[in-house]
């Protein structure tokens, strides 16, 4: 097992198209960045519409580097999940496409083993991908946009929202928040090479998986009461905004923020339950299927 | 274990309403070389790939080394080594990394020198640190087949092993497998539709058709010298085959569209006497004595 | 007819009296403002307000005379009210203004001096202000400032080791805010369950609170 997870590793490492997505990010973080640093203050004051007039705040202070990280990982954990598809939709389907499929398991290995080493694999690329994110996102804006007290803005029900969260109180939830995407990302994953194992190439899994996480995306953004109610809780994609949780800070009875706390923890934990379950389901049933099919590509 | 290395029993594969193959039985003795002879989608990948477990069989048994193979697949595949059709290898990885993914598969060392022993066996010598994509076809089969041996395998499955290659690697390769037939007594199974490729390698054969086993056998026996298939060229065929309507040629006449006819060797002067004597123009007259002869007649009918 | 007529000079010295008495008072209360040239306070802010969850900041208060007042943060980040001026009192005194007397009135167990000040000028941006004075100390305990472009400030001050200054130990400052909406689409933000069937007070919405709790003063 372990051995196969090294070699499965190891074979990424050595494909090119596994640079392309650390390549991507670095690219769109500091398109971010300078984009940030050029014009920043617009963005500001739109999210601040309203604020300005009853307040008086240092925008420049506020656009730090803590904030950057969290409007880039607004927008970038919807690209991301496109990038892990595209090894881990690679991953059953690239090796059939390559014909080293029908060579690696006609060696003395376990279909379940091989699976389960190419899943985690994918998680690992995965994590991978996340720290590189975090050292693109979060380290490269500290130093470019230094540190201090972060500004969350939040549409909750009918209500807008600021919250600040100190800045001594936010690194652990960065962390907490990375951990919650790298589970929310392995569903993609786990999604992708369920996808992969129904095809001789790479390229039906990773546009399959990527649709269905757009079209899933597009109906969990949707503000209609039914799809709310009955259609919302059903997709998986609901869920993987879920890292926010973690900087949804909670209030005492005045409205002040509690440091070191979470609005609602039972959320986070519900939704990282329902991602688990997910995962665990596609990857039983991916297992299920791989033990019964006849490789012949 | 006794005497057979491989024991397969109505062996059976049906993709929905089709069925690839048909209740098939052999035995493959140790030591020997086995042919599969067969035209494209004969069955022969199929049944190799059932031996591999890489496809499940919808009903039969198989047994390798004594031992059934579902449920015993890590054990069994411990001691086979296999290409299937192209032996595709991890293009983008030099050869040493190739050959190093399978070493530790096998837990086996994974040090420079013992991976050269390994390429120069087969030819690859000086060219492990390229991309295996960088390699001509004939390379690659011989890639393929070193991953194939790495593990020291008993018993070795080679899916048309010669596809692709120019006729330098194809006699390369007859050499490789006489080489572990004779010299290290490894029992081979190899699969072909270039039938003059098995008859030179094989001990044994087996001839599939559209799934089925058609004929089992010995090669040599398989070859009887009395059942001569004459091949003649006439001007006219037509007229020929008016000549010989209603004699005792017409019997022997396997195929019309071209005049094929199974005789024995010595009465071939006769026919030809016959075919002068009726003023038919002949211009060619081929004799064959090859399982190719064999394989062609029975695959036409 | 003597009985009224004493009546009469009795009502009249009263209410010449009771004009007297607040002007008084006020020029009592504003001298003992006036004796501060300068302040710098360090102290804590409490901002409240149905859209803002943000933390106690650590403010400095800078005052100069007449009337400039600043608040300023060192931690980055920090909501300001923009009505902030009005926390100073020098502020509401330094217009020319009629006075009138609203009497007393008990605000937490205390019996304060109500006086309506009406500023003269009809450029000022305040309409009317109102403090409540506790005559004993001389400090004004409570104002409620309405203006022309901000709405209504209230104050209230608790006034501990600078009551001799007029100055406060905690005031707590009540102002209108405009109304927040972050435009739709642009947070892509997790639904947990407890925000969803939260009901919106609109009347409290815009109700804000800054608490201000000073710790150290250096004057003049």
């Amino acid at each position: 097992m372990w051995t196969l997870l090294g070699i499965e590793l190891f074979k990424i490492s050595k494909r090119p198209r596994t640079y392309i997505s650390f390549a991507a990010i670095c690219a769109i973080v500091l398109i971010f960045q300078f984009a940030f640093k050029a014009d920043g203050e617009n963005y500001m004051n739109l999210m601040l519409q309203g604020i300005n007039d009853s307040f008086q705040l240092n925008k420049l202070n506020a656009m730090n580097g803590y904030f950057m990280c969290y409007i880039i990982l607004n927008t970038l954990l919807v690209q991301v999940p496109i990038l892990v598809a595209l090894v881990a939709g690679d991953a059953i389907s690239g090796e059939a496409n390559m014909g080293t499929l029908r060579l690696i398991l006609s060696k003395p290995i376990s279909r379940q083993e091989l699976l389960i080493a190419k899943f985690l694999s994918s998680m690992i690329y995965t994590v991978i991908l996340l720290i590189w994110m975090a050292i693109c996102a979060l380290g490269l804006s500290l130093i470019i946009f230094g540190s201090g007290d972060m500004l969350v803005f939040r549409v909750a029900g009918e209500v807008s929202q600021i919250m600040q969260i100190t800045s001594d109180d936010i690194l652990w939830r960065y962390l907490a928040a990375f951990g919650y995407a790298a589970i929310a990302l392995t569903v993609i994953a786990a999604l992708a090479i369920f996808f992969s194992l129904f095809a001789e190439n790479s390229i039906g899994p990773i546009i399959t998986t990527i649709c269905i996480v757009l079209v899933f995306t597009i109906v969990s953004n949707m503000n209609i009461p039914i799809i709310d109610e009955y259609v919302k809780p059903y997709l998986f994609t609901s869920y993987l905004v879920g890292w926010k949780g973690f900087f949804y800070i909670a209030t005492n009875q005045e409205g002040i923020p509690i440091r070191g706390s979470v609005e609602d923890i039972q959320a986070i934990q519900k939704s990282i339950s329902i991602l688990l379950a997910h995962i665990g389901a596609i990857l039983l049933i991916s297992i299920y299927i791989f033990r019964k099919k006849d490789i012949l590509s | 274990m006794g005497q057979n290395i491989v024991e397969v029993e109505g062996l059976s594969k049906s993709y929905k309403s089709f069925q690839a193959v048909k209740n098939i039985s052999f035995q493959i003795e140790r030591g020997s070389v086995y042919g599969f002879l067969g035209q494209n989608g004969a069955g022969k990948s199929t049944t190799m790939r059932m031996l591999l477990s890489l496809i499940q069989p919808t009903a039969g048994k198989i047994n390798i080394f004594g031992k059934p193979l579902q449920g015993n697949e890590k054990d069994i595949l411990k001691n086979i080594g296999a290409i299937i059709e192209k032996p595709e290898t991890y293009g983008y990885l030099s050869g040493y990394d190739n050959l190093r993914i399978f070493s530790r598969i096998f837990k086996l060392p994974t040090y420079k020198k013992d991976l050269d022993v390994l390429l120069e066996k087969v030819g690859l010598k000086g060219r492990g640190n390229d991309k295996v994509k960088s390699y001509s076809q004939g390379m690659k089969q011989r890639m393929g087949i070193a991953i194939a041996l790495l593990n020291d395998p008993e018993f070795i499955i080679l899916d048309e092993p010669t596809n692709g290659l120019d006729p330098q690697g194809i006699s390369d390769i007859r050499n490789l497998i006489s080489h572990f037939s004779k010299n290290e007594g490894k029992t081979i199974l190899i699969s072909s539709h270039l039938l003059n490729e098995i008859e030179m390698v094989a001990d044994n054969m087996i001839i599939l058709h559209k799934g089925e086993k058609i004929v089992e056998g010995k090669v040599n026996q398989l070859l009887d010298p009395a059942k001569t298939i004459v091949q003649i060229d006439t001007a006219d065929l037509n007229q020929t085959l008016n000549y010989i309507r209603n004699t005792q040629w017409e019997k022997l006449l396997i195929s019309e569209n071209e005049l094929l006819f199974e005789m024995n060797k010595s009465n071939i002067p006769a026919l030809i006497k016959y075919l002068i004597e009726k003023d038919i123009e002949v211009l060619n007259i081929k004799s064959k004595h090859s399982l190719e002869n064999y394989f062609l007649k029975l695959t036409n009918h | 007819m003597k009985y009224l007529i004493s009546l009469l000079v009795f009502l009249l010295v009263e209410t010449n009296l009771k004009s007297q008495d607040i002007n008084k008072l006020i020029n009592q209360v504003k001298s003992k403002l006036e004796k501060i040239n300068r302040y710098e306070a360090n102290g804590t802010m409490k901002t409240t307000i149905a859209y803002l969850k943000i933390p106690i900041a650590k403010v400095k208060v800078y005052f100069k005379k007449p009337n400039e007042i600043s608040i300023q943060s060192n931690s980055g980040v920090t909501f300001i009210p923009k009505g902030v001026n009005a926390i100073s009192l020098q502020n509401i005194f330094s217009n020319d203004f009629t006075v009138i007397d609203g009497g007393r009135e008990t605000v937490k167990q205390k019996v304060l001096r109500v006086i309506k000040l009406l500023p003269n000028s009809s450029n000022s941006n305040i309409v009317l202000s109102t403090v409540y004075i506790n005559e004993t100390d001389l400090v004004v305990e409570k104002s409620s400032t309405t203006t022309k472009e901000e709405g209504t400030y209230e104050m209230e001050m608790q006034y501990g080791k600078y009551i001799q200054y007029g100055l406060p130990d905690k005031l707590i400052f009540t102002f209108n805010a405009k109304d927040y909406k972050i435009p739709k689409g642009l947070t892509l933000d997790f639904d947990n369950s407890s925000r969803k069937n939260e009901k919106v007070n609109t009347a409290m919405l815009n109700k804000g609170k800054a608490e201000i709790v000073f710790q150290q003063y250096k004057i003049n």
